[in-house]
């Protein structure tokens, strides 16, 4: 039987499960001079878990309402006047070279991040969950075959698949979430056959499947509500990965087609112009990228610290 | 985006860097590059007007007389005559580009030291010019290593290069080859008439490059320095291709090793290749023997390829190349206000870039739906947005300084109302398509704010280049921002635009568009029997007319090239033709190399 | 060793696996080699057929896969039909240049996330694990091509220190060659911080409770021998993984990196062959990526055990 590295599994032999330990517990311990308050168990979210999630809230209703606001211009509308203008009265996040509005492609090109962003994500982690819950839990030859074709999956150059396919079906914003989506499969796969690994040996499930309960509903009832949780953690970063690779393939003139706005083609727009004095086209799609990746994971990581999902699971 | 520069085709070719076109350049600015000094560059500015504006001018020359060589160029230097005509005809101010170019001594070229020319694409089908795709790039790597039969004199007449003399018979049946005595290839072989036959077999051989050649029948060897070419049909323009891929001339051993000749080039040029790597460098080095005295003047030669547009530029301000090659304008404009660099520009002869519709299938089998678009282009504010203003608007396939360019010819010029008239009120929605790189990309978003104001519904999609071809092949489109090829002579053309290559859609065919026109293809057969000018230039400019009354295409602008470099690189454009007067610089954005020099003294 | 025996049946299977869904993947694309080199240009139907049979691309699938494994364990990859280049000297010199750039961007990662590990662990939820996580995922969601022009336009225009694009082969100079790849390796790097940092974070943060270390820490170790000599070892497991998996992706996937620096490594063949159809050329790089893939997750997994004795246990009794 092929043996891929198993990070989550084998590296997690000493379970460091069911714990809820705030952030700045252990190293509260650790501190040469702390550890008098002790572990509190229920600490409220922190703060920067609240402003993440106001901002990724506002970031979803703008994709959502883009087509409403006011300030939003709409995608052919330009301004000859203004070309590669910088941020002024009319123009808050200044112009592309064509004279479009930087705000109402930021706002807009948020529809398409996000959409790129969680369905890919929902995507590979719905197909990539169930083959690595099924390859953890049957184990033997099922497990065989499932863990080769992921490292099929993983040793094929993730480029050549993304422009093939992308080549194939033509650039559309369902293909290239598609395509993200394909690429995610094998990664979550794994991970999900090693937390699945983790559990289909613990107590409860024997317990369970003693007690005469189907191999489905132990699948479902017993070992899926466990793997869930850390996934769902996992898979907020995943959105910023997978966020962040729509701008590569836009670099590489596969990303979504030329009149959906998105963040990634208007990075690719701005980088010649980043040392034309027009640094805002580039600039102003990339913080919004980073601000909502940063929210995402900061997010991610309250909810790891809170069920403590953990260790290489990144 | 496109790692290779695939897209530069011998004729028929895809816009996929950022393209652009132009006019004259500003005099203001032009005054103040030193290169300009020498007189030969500006047979740039003033060729392309003159030959639109002045009937007389060269006419008269019959083929024979107009491709024996001896004289027969006139540098704009002494073009005194040429100047007033230009400014009469254009008023960019032409006639002070011909006096800029009359000043500025330059110091004697001193030999030795290597430069760094940048280019924007790899030519990654290797370097044998029967049966490899020449880019841009490959033509200027191979005026490095192989000569040219012929090269453009700075009226636009290809002159004797490598051969002494190119002649017709009275009837342009029959074309005799003569070439200069004494000169080898790299590899000690001599150059003679059936290195000639060689190649020229090769090229009737390649699929290619044939079709370009349709008309020649036989190539016959009459002496050791003689070739006859002959003709099927009279072909009177057969000489205005042997400046471009056709006109290399390969070692016969280099062409015979079939596997290995490709990508180890030898000819009988000024540099010697030494290596070439993939997406990286081709080095060459100084040719000791070349039968050209005094040239070339640099020790060696490097060609890097770089195609992300934002680092090439970045790479000549780091100092990491000399030069490099571009049409964007962005750059141009960049480099121009900047002491530190020396830009050199041309349109002459250039490609010109445009929306091709396919005119077998609905929307655009429909002439008025054609005219309806093109009245909805604001060409002019496609322009000013996409290209800095600093290209002129193209009306046609004829560029400025071809037979037939027609500053009128009649195309539509930008009227919403006009183009809402012709709409009637219809629904008419078409993709329109382009390679994905990011020049293309805009200037399709810009088309489709510009068309859907008229009341066009406009998709835009890309497909990288491979895909692109197919589908244009096949028919498989409805319009595709494309650049056709640029050419000395309109017949350069010819077999892209004919009916006889528009197949039916599903089929093969070289015509993309399949726009079909019997007047058209009557002109274009006419034009290249005749070799009487003035007889040529009425037939190409009705057909020109024809062109314009149909709307074919949509027509945007002409390329505009352009060479930065570093101010120590000396003669950037001044190249003197072996009989006497100067290469016409960057035609079509072609680039000779042996006379750069580098001036520590800069 | 039937360990041994088994990863090396398993290499082949994914190499030929890898191979043959290259080999069919891009068939489907639209536009094949013919059409690529003569498409254009005026050939006509029965030329473009007569290009593909004299490519061997008449046969179906199989039969040209089969023939091209055939030559390929012989060590002929064949010719590219593009450039007509021996696919095996282009993998010769792709690859050098693919791991010279994969090498130093892993070394200055590392150099950077494993310090920034340690002390966030050990600092985790302070300000200044928090403004690392901040710096770091704002490199993480800066995408390739914008710094690596951040840094082109810093180091190479302004500054003029370094080439913004200027690849010299190790044997030409070694200075040459650190230079012409610092800021490369510095945009593929700089991103990958964030995830070998964090990643190192959290597992450190679990070994900092396991038993052995408090008792090391309540010996009154001085807290960096715990942290560098107790805690790092076996925290460093799932980063060695990633380390892995990363060996493989930046050889084939750093194709963006490539292209701003026009450096010719692997992932530039790739996208080329694939643009330009050239099948060939495709298979070939393919199977080298594979390959590599396959060996250093293999090395990992050896090193995985050296590392911790618990998996040489759990893979013996597994097996």
């Amino acid at each position: 039987m092929p043996v891929p590295p198993q990070p989550d599994l084998t590296a997690d032999a000493a379970p460091v499960t069911e714990r809820e330990l705030p952030a700045g517990v252990v190293s509260d311990a650790l501190a040469p001079d702390a550890g008098s308050d002790g572990p509190v168990l229920r600490r409220r979210l922190p703060l920067s878990f609240w402003i993440s999630a106001v901002f990724l809230a506002l970031v979803i209703l703008a994709a959502i309402t883009a087509d409403w606001l006011p300030f939003v211009d709409n995608v052919e509308d330009y301004d000859p006047t203004a070309l590669a203008a910088g941020p002024s009265g009319d123009h808050l996040f200044g112009t592309t070279s064509n004279g479009n509005d930087v705000l109402s492609i930021v706002v807009q090109g948020a529809r398409t991040s996000l959409t790129v962003g969680l369905f890919a994500v929902a995507l590979g982690f719905f197909f990539g969950g169930l083959l690595g819950l099924v390859a953890g839990y049957f184990r033997g030859w099922f497990d065989t075959v499932i863990s080769a074709v992921i490292d099929i999956l993983l040793a094929f150059p993730a480029l050549v698949l993304a422009l093939a396919i992308v080549s194939f079906k033509g650039p559309s914003l369902t293909v290239v979430t598609i395509t993200l989506g394909i690429l995610a499969i094998p990664a979550v796969a794994r991970v999900a056959r090693a937390a699945t690994l983790q559990y289909a040996s613990r107590e409860f499930v024997l317990a369970a499947r003693t007690l005469g309960a189907s191999h489905k509903r132990v699948i479902f009832r017993e070992v899926l509500p466990n793997v869930v949780i850390p996934m769902a953690a996992v898979s907020l970063v995943a959105v910023a990965v997978v966020m962040v690779a729509e701008s590569g393939l836009a670099f590489l003139g596969a990303g979504v087609p030329a009149d959906t706005p998105s963040w990634g083609s208007l990075m690719k727009l701005g980088q010649g112009q980043l040392d034309k004095g027009a640094a805002h086209i580039c600039l102003f799609p990339a913080a919004a990228l980073f601000l909502t990746v940063y929210s995402l994971n900061t997010i991610g990581d309250t909810l790891r610290q809170r069920f403590d999902v953990g260790r290489g699971i990144l | 985006m496109d790692t290779r520069n695939d897209n530069q085709m011998p004729v028929g070719e895809i816009v996929s860097q950022g393209r652009l076109v132009g006019a004259l350049p500003d005099p203001a600015i032009l005054s103040r590059r030193r290169f300009l000094g020498t007189g030969a560059a500006l047979g740039v500015g003033a060729v392309a007007l003159v030959a639109c504006g002045d009937d007389d001018d060269g006419g008269s020359a019959t083929g024979g007389e107009t491709t024996t060589g001896t004289g027969a160029s006139e540098p704009a230097t002494t073009g005194g005559d040429t100047g007033p005509t230009v400014a009469a005809t254009n008023p960019t101010g032409a006639a002070a580009v011909t006096t800029e170019a009359t000043v500025a001594p330059q110091p004697d070229p001193i030999p030795g030291g290597r430069l760094i020319y940048g280019l924007e694409g790899e030519n990654s089908q290797g370097f044998n010019p029967t049966t490899a795709r020449f880019g841009l790039a490959g033509i200027m790597i191979g005026r490095a290593i192989f000569d040219p039969l012929m090269l453009p004199d700075d009226t636009g007449k290809n002159q004797p290069f490598l051969a002494e003399s190119v002649v017709p018979n009275a009837d342009f049946t029959e074309w005799t080859i003569t070439l200069r005595p004494g000169i080898t290839f790299h590899d000690g072989s001599p150059l003679v008439s059936a290195a000639i036959k060689a190649n020229l077999d090769a090229h009737l051989a390649s699929f290619l490059t044939r079709q370009a050649l349709l008309p020649v029948a036989s190539v016959d060897i009459v002496d050791d320095l003689t070739t006859s070419v002959k003709m099927n049909t009279p072909w009177s323009v057969f000489d205005s291709l042997l400046s471009g891929q056709f006109s290399f001339v390969a070692a016969p051993s280099m062409l015979a090793d079939t596997e290995n000749g490709g990508a180890n080039p030898v000819g009988t040029g000024p540099f010697i290749f030494k290596e070439w790597q993939l997406d990286s460098h081709l080095i060459a080095t100084k040719n000791p023997n070349y039968w050209r005295e005094g040239l070339p003047y640099l020790e060696e030669i490097e060609f890097r390829p770089i195609i992300d547009i934002a680092t090439r530029t970045a790479a000549l301000r780091a100092g990491d190349i000399d030069l490099y090659h571009t049409n964007n304008p962005g750059e141009i404009v960049e480099f121009r206000d900047d002491d530190n660099f020396q830009v050199a520009e041309s349109d002459a002869y250039a490609e010109t870039n445009y929306v091709m519709l396919n005119t077998a299938k609905a929307p655009f089998d429909d002439v008025t739906v054609r005219q309806a678009l093109a009245y909805a282009s604001n060409v002019e504010e496609f322009n000013t947005i996409r290209n800095k203003g600093i290209v002129a608007a193209s009306n046609g396939p004829f560029s400025p300084g071809q037979l037939g360019f027609l500053e009128d010819n009649g195309y539509p010029q930008f009227d919403l109302d006009k183009a809402e008239e012709l709409l009637a009120g219809r629904d008419i929605s078409f993709t329109l398509a382009s390679v994905p790189d990011t020049f293309n990309v805009e200037n399709n978003n810009l088309l489709k704010a510009q068309w859907e104001r008229a009341g066009f519904s406009v998709e835009l999609a890309t497909f990288e280049q491979a895909a692109l071809i197919n589908n244009a092949l096949v028919g498989d489109f409805e319009a595709y921002y494309f650049r056709l090829y640029g050419g000395l002579d309109p017949d350069n053309y010819y077999h892209f635009l004919i009916g006889a290559n528009a197949g039916e859609i599903g089929a093969i065919a070289l015509n993309f568009g399949r726009w079909k026109n019997a007047e058209w293809d009557d002109l274009m057969t006419r034009g290249r029997a005749t070799g009487d000018r003035a007889e040529r230039k009425e037939i190409y400019e009705e057909a020109n007319r024809v062109h314009a009354r149909e709307v074919p295409n949509v027509y945007f602008f002409y390329t505009r090239w352009a060479i930065i470099a570093k101010n120590d690189v000396a003669d950037l454009v001044k190249y003197e033709l072996p009989d006497g007067g100067f290469n016409l610089p960057l035609e079509i954005g072609r680039h000779q190399v042996s006379q750069l020099w580098v001036n520590p003294d800069a | 060793m039937a360990y041994f025996a088994r990863k090396i049946g398993f290499l082949l299977i994914v190499l030929i696996a890898v191979t043959f869904l290259a080999a069919a993947l891009i068939r489907l694309l639209p536009g094949d080699p013919a059409t690529v080199i003569a498409g254009a240009s005026g050939a006509t139907e029965e030329e473009l057929d007569q290009v593909r049979t004299d490519l061997g691309l008449d046969d179906p699938l199989p039969v040209q896969y089969v023939g091209w494994l055939g030559d390929a364990v012989q060590l002929d990859l064949g010719r590219s039909y593009i450039s007509k280049l021996e696919v095996r000297d282009t993998i010769s010199e792709r690859a050098p240049v693919s791991f010279q750039l994969m090498l130093y961007a892993q070394i200055i990662t590392l150099l950077i996330a494993v310090p920034l590990g340690v002390f966030t662990a050990y600092k985790a939820g302070t300000r200044f694990d928090r403004t690392a996580n901040g710096i770091t995922f704002a490199f993480l969601s800066l995408p390739n091509f914008v710094l690596g022009f951040l840094l082109i336009y810093l180091f190479a225009v302004k500054w003029n220190l370094l080439p913004a694009s200027d690849y010299q082969p190790l044997s030409d100079s070694i200075v040459g060659n650190l230079k012409g790849l610092v800021l490369p390796a510095l945009s593929l790097g700089l991103g990958q911080v964030a995830v070998y940092s964090r990643l190192l974070r959290v597992d450190m943060i679990a070994t900092l409770q396991e038993d052995y270390v408090t008792m090391a820490k309540a010996k009154g170790l001085p807290i960096r021998r715990v942290l560098w000599r107790h805690a790092l070892r076996p925290s460093s497991l799932g980063l060695l993984t990633v380390v892995g998996v990363n060996v493989g992706s930046l050889i084939g996937g750093a194709v963006v990196v490539e292209q701003v620096f026009q450096i010719p490594g692997v992932g530039l063949g790739l996208i080329g062959a694939i643009q330009a159809r050239d099948y060939i050329v495709l298979q070939g790089l393919v199977a080298f990526v594979a390959i590599v893939y396959v060996l250093v997750n293999f090395s990992v997994d050896v090193l995985y055990a050296v590392l911790d004795p618990r998996v040489r246990h759990a893979r013996a009794s597994a097996a």
